[in-house]
């Protein structure tokens, strides 16, 4: 049964890969740039929740939405103060002002909270060791609380854009900004929304995996680039594509872990990536011009 | 090449290509002399930009033929077009190297005319040295032959839009081409301009290059071409001389809509 | 224009090796901190070509780095090799990768190619990690030093001047190559893609060989890295070294190659002179390099474009001269 667990395990962390992809989704949809600073928000995270704890005492749940919050005010006020600066920019301008943020991120937890991963004891179903048996498996309850919540905020944020005239507005800015303009859609408001709701997503993200690992450290830019291989299988501009592209590379990467060896999850998920990325249809010739001149 | 059979400059042969659901190229077929001026008219959206792209190697047709100077060239790449059969061309929106110098942006042209790879240009051997002193005097030669000389050492974005398409020709020149394509060369440009250009064009077919041109402004299209070909909806229905087309119903229906022949016939 | 172009690097070069030559002994720790510094700039020079040269990224150029110093150091000190077998195999082997790199670069562009790389430079971390017969986490010791035809580099002061002639060397021969024909062609594929080709530019072929020229240069530096230290570890060779080597390119200035030496002096040395705020120093940086890119792109070299304007001022008489003896100015 060694295999079902780390299957379990992979969706667990490919859970989390899906809301940091969303997040890449949103911003890219919303802003026509990948946001390096992704996978530094996820550290972020539980170290949020850590502290927040510290206010609101030992309640992971209250930690969780106070982090979230936070969360969603960073990204408000990093969409205006550095994100806004680079739209219609070069494209090496954006990568390395975003590639900058998550040095920023990286650091500044790093002064912070200190530059190594601090442990996360604390639970979502309040116990660590509770364990489910389903048909056989043992399953941590604390997945269950990580996957149950991660199905509901995709959920939510699907009903959200297709149901909603607010977020129906939101999809029609980002597609076709001077459309949207025309029509009275606030652009500008529109992006920083995008940027807060999916700085939200990895935070939250952060703290849900937390238990399972531990808050903070180094954990950024690996979770940056398999969300992002999770989000290139999906195709970036499905919401239910990113999600489930990313459990994929959850799975394949804890997989690899378990059968090959820990050490090799990374470079399997980073290979895995190129792949992807190469094998993808709209490459340079893919591509071919439709009008010159 | 003289001794050669004689080819057409240019020659297609039931040329399609598709964009998704707009068919834009729908079976065009034409042939250019060497050293002639051609001009290549038809409404918006006739597909004459897409025919270039499909000339210049920018694109690559979904079915027909392409020889220039006889040799077969739809399958080959832009660079090797360019290179190799000696076919230059401008764009529709003026695409000069926008941060560089007038001088660079010429000298760029003569790119496929001179020699010097990787390690040749790091270790710049004398004759490497002796071949940029020939692509800087080439390239200063042909921006006297435009008439831009003076503003050699502009930056490209400063100048005005009219000399932005000297530029242009300039740098395409410089490649030393037998077939020259001007994707509205004129546009934009005031009559005075407009004169300096069409003599320009004369000037250029007077060195025995082949010039296609597309272009609205029928004055100059009138003025310069020896054969007009037009295109509507990716086809050629006419093709001849300038008076001749002129006069052809089918281009008058195509330009003012059905019913317009009639009405003055 | 290019005069210019060596005004400043002349200039940077001579401090260079005029501390190299007259540092005394007790500077040794000097010298060991500005031999890492040229580590540095040797690869800065190779980013700035492929980033200031024709745009294209790449955010895991150590990754080329970390093959050069294993492939060198496991030859040296697990085959025998002499030293310059084992240097010319690793920039080998670093110039194919470079190829491959290059290769998929061709149908990745902006941010993919930017992730691409990305992953690249994790794969190559997460391997030498991982490899226990290249010593896995702990990393290769006793590796042999340099040595040319048995001239064995073993002094600090030896081994500071042979890495900053093959910095000089590096940064002699892209600024050669940027003021030539490929280097005008690297500059049309910059500007212009499309245009470039209509001009029988062979893109691809230019942009494959400016990722190639890039790697060379990394492997060599690490190449030489290994045996300068006698040792290499993994995390040299992790994904933020990437980036700090993508942050002395950007202070430097896209483009100025006197920019990218500059800053790799700088950036190497300051922090010496900053002790007690040492935790401070990468976020510094990190802030630094968001916002040079925002506010101020041309960075350092930008900087010393107005000190070269300020040389070619002063050198105005004797070019009057010299322009006065030529038939033509």
């Amino acid at each position: 049964m060694e295999i079902l667990q780390l299957v379990v395990s992979g969706i667990t962390i490919g859970m989390v890969y899906g809301l940091v992809a969303l997040g890449y989704h949103l911003i890219f949809r919303a802003t026509q740039i990948i946001d390096f600073s992704q996978g530094e928000k996820v550290a972020l995270g539980g170290l949020l929740a850590l502290s927040a704890m510290l206010v609101v005492g030992d309640d992971l749940w209250l930690a969780l939405i106070v982090a979230t919050l936070v969360g969603f005010a960073i990204g408000w006020v990093y969409e205006w103060g550095i994100l806004r600066r680079t739209y219609g920019r070069e494209q090496v301008v954006q990568i390395i002002a975003t590639v900058g943020v998550a040095q920023i991120f990286y650091q500044g937890h790093g002064l912070i909270w200190g530059a190594s991963a601090i442990p996360f004891s604390h639970s979502l179903s309040g116990n660590p060791q509770a364990v489910l048996e389903l048909g056989g498996a043992r399953l941590l309850a604390d997945r269950l609380w990580v996957w149950g919540l991660v199905i509901l905020v995709v959920g939510l944020l699907h009903v959200y854009f297709e149901r909603t005239r607010h977020g129906q507005a939101m999809i029609a800015a980002a597609d076709n900004r001077l459309g949207a303009q025309l029509s009275g859609i606030d652009v500008g408001r529109m992006r920083s929304q995008a940027v807060a709701v999916a700085t939200a997503l990895a935070v939250l993200g952060g703290v849900v995996i937390a238990p399972f690992t531990l808050a903070g450290g180094s954990i950024g830019l690996p979770i940056a680039v398999k969300a992002f291989a999770g989000a290139m299988i999906g195709g970036l501009y499905s919401p239910l594509g990113v999600v489930a592209g990313s459990l994929l590379v959850g799975i394949i990467e804890s997989l690899a872990a378990g059968l090959i060896s820990y050490g090799y999850r990374d470079p399997v998920a980073f290979g895995l990536l190129l792949v992807v990325l190469l094998v993808r249809p709209s490459g340079l010739f893919g591509r071919r011009l439709t009008r010159v001149g | 090449m003289a001794d050669g059979p004689m080819h057409p400059a240019l020659r297609c042969e039931n040329l399609h290509r598709r964009f998704g659901g707009l068919q834009a190229v729908a079976g065009a077929s034409f042939e250019i002399e060497p050293a002639s001026i051609t001009a290549l008219i038809g409404p918006n959206g006739a597909g004459k930009t897409t025919i270039f792209n499909l000339l210049s190697g920018h694109d690559r047709p979904d079915e027909g033929r392409i020889w220039i100077d006889g040799q077969r060239a739809e399958n080959l790449p832009a660079h090797r077009i360019a290179g190799e059969l000696r076919l230059a061309r401008t764009f529709q929106t003026i695409r000069l190297f926008p941060a560089l110098s007038v001088l660079e942006n010429v000298r760029i042209g003569c790119h496929s005319r001179s020699r010097g790879e990787f390690l040749a240009s790091i270790l710049k051997p004398a004759w490497v040295r002796r071949e940029e002193e020939r692509v800087r005097a080439a390239a200063l030669a042909w921006l006297e032959f435009v008439g831009l000389s003076k503003r050699r050492d502009a930056v490209a974005e400063a100048l005005s839009y009219g000399e932005q398409r000297l530029v242009e020709i300039a740098r395409a020149l410089a490649l030393e081409p037998r077939c020259l394509l001007l994707d509205e060369p004129a546009a934009g440009l005031n009559p005075t301009e407009s004169d300096t250009l069409a003599a320009l064009i004369e000037k250029v077919r007077g060195r025995g290059i082949t010039v296609l041109l597309v272009e609205h402004k029928m004055d100059l299209v009138m003025r310069v071409s020896r054969q007009v070909i037009v295109l509507n909806f990716g086809q050629v229905i006419a093709s001849g001389n300038p008076a001749a087309v002129q006069a052809d119903p089918r281009v008058i229906e195509a330009y003012l809509g059905k019913g317009a022949s009639h009405s003055e016939a | 224009m290019r005069s210019r172009a060596y005004a400043s690097l002349a200039l940077i070069f001579a401090a260079v090796f005029a501390f190299g030559a007259a540092a005394p002994s007790e500077h040794i720790y000097y010298l060991q901190v500005m031999s890492l510094a040229g580590i540095v700039a040797i690869q800065a020079i190779g980013l700035n070509l492929l980033l200031g040269g024709t745009g294209q990224i790449s955010l895991g150029q150590v990754g080329f780095m970390g093959v050069g110093a294993y492939t060198s150091g496991a030859l040296l000190k697990l085959a025998g090799w002499p030293f310059l077998l084992g240097f010319a195999v690793a920039v080998a082997f670093a110039a194919l990768l470079g190829l491959l790199v290059g290769y998929a670069a061709l149908r990745l562009r902006g941010h993919y190619l930017a992730m691409a790389t990305l992953a690249f430079g994790g794969i190559v971390f997460g391997l030498i990690h991982e490899i226990e017969l290249i010593g896995g986490p702990l990393g290769m010791l006793r590796i042999p030093p340099i040595d040319l035809f048995g001239w064995r580099f073993l002094s600090p002061q030896d081994k500071y001047l042979l890495i900053w002639a093959v910095t000089a060397l590096a940064a002699l021969a892209v600024i050669s190559l940027l003021h030539s024909r490929v280097g005008r062609a690297l500059a049309a594929i910059r500007e212009d893609e499309l245009a470039a080709a209509a001009m029988g530019i062979d893109v691809a072929r230019y942009k494959i060989g400016v990722f190639v020229i890039a790697a060379i240069l990394s492997g060599m530096a690490g190449a030489i890295y290994a045996s300068y230290l006698g040792g290499v570890a993994p995390l040299r060779f992790s994904i933020i070294e990437s980036i700090a080597l993508l942050i002395v390119v950007v202070i430097g200035g896209l483009g100025s190659i006197a920019g990218s030496v500059a800053a790799a002096i700088l950036l190497t040395v300051l922090p010496e002179f900053l002790r007690g705020y040492e935790a401070y120093r990468p976020i510094v940086y990190a802030v630094a390099l968001v916002a040079l890119i925002i506010l101020f792109p041309g960075g350092l070299g930008r900087l010393l474009q107005f000190a070269e304007g300020g040389i070619a001022w002063l050198l105005r008489p004797v070019r009057h001269l010299r322009a006065r003896r030529q038939p033509h100015g």
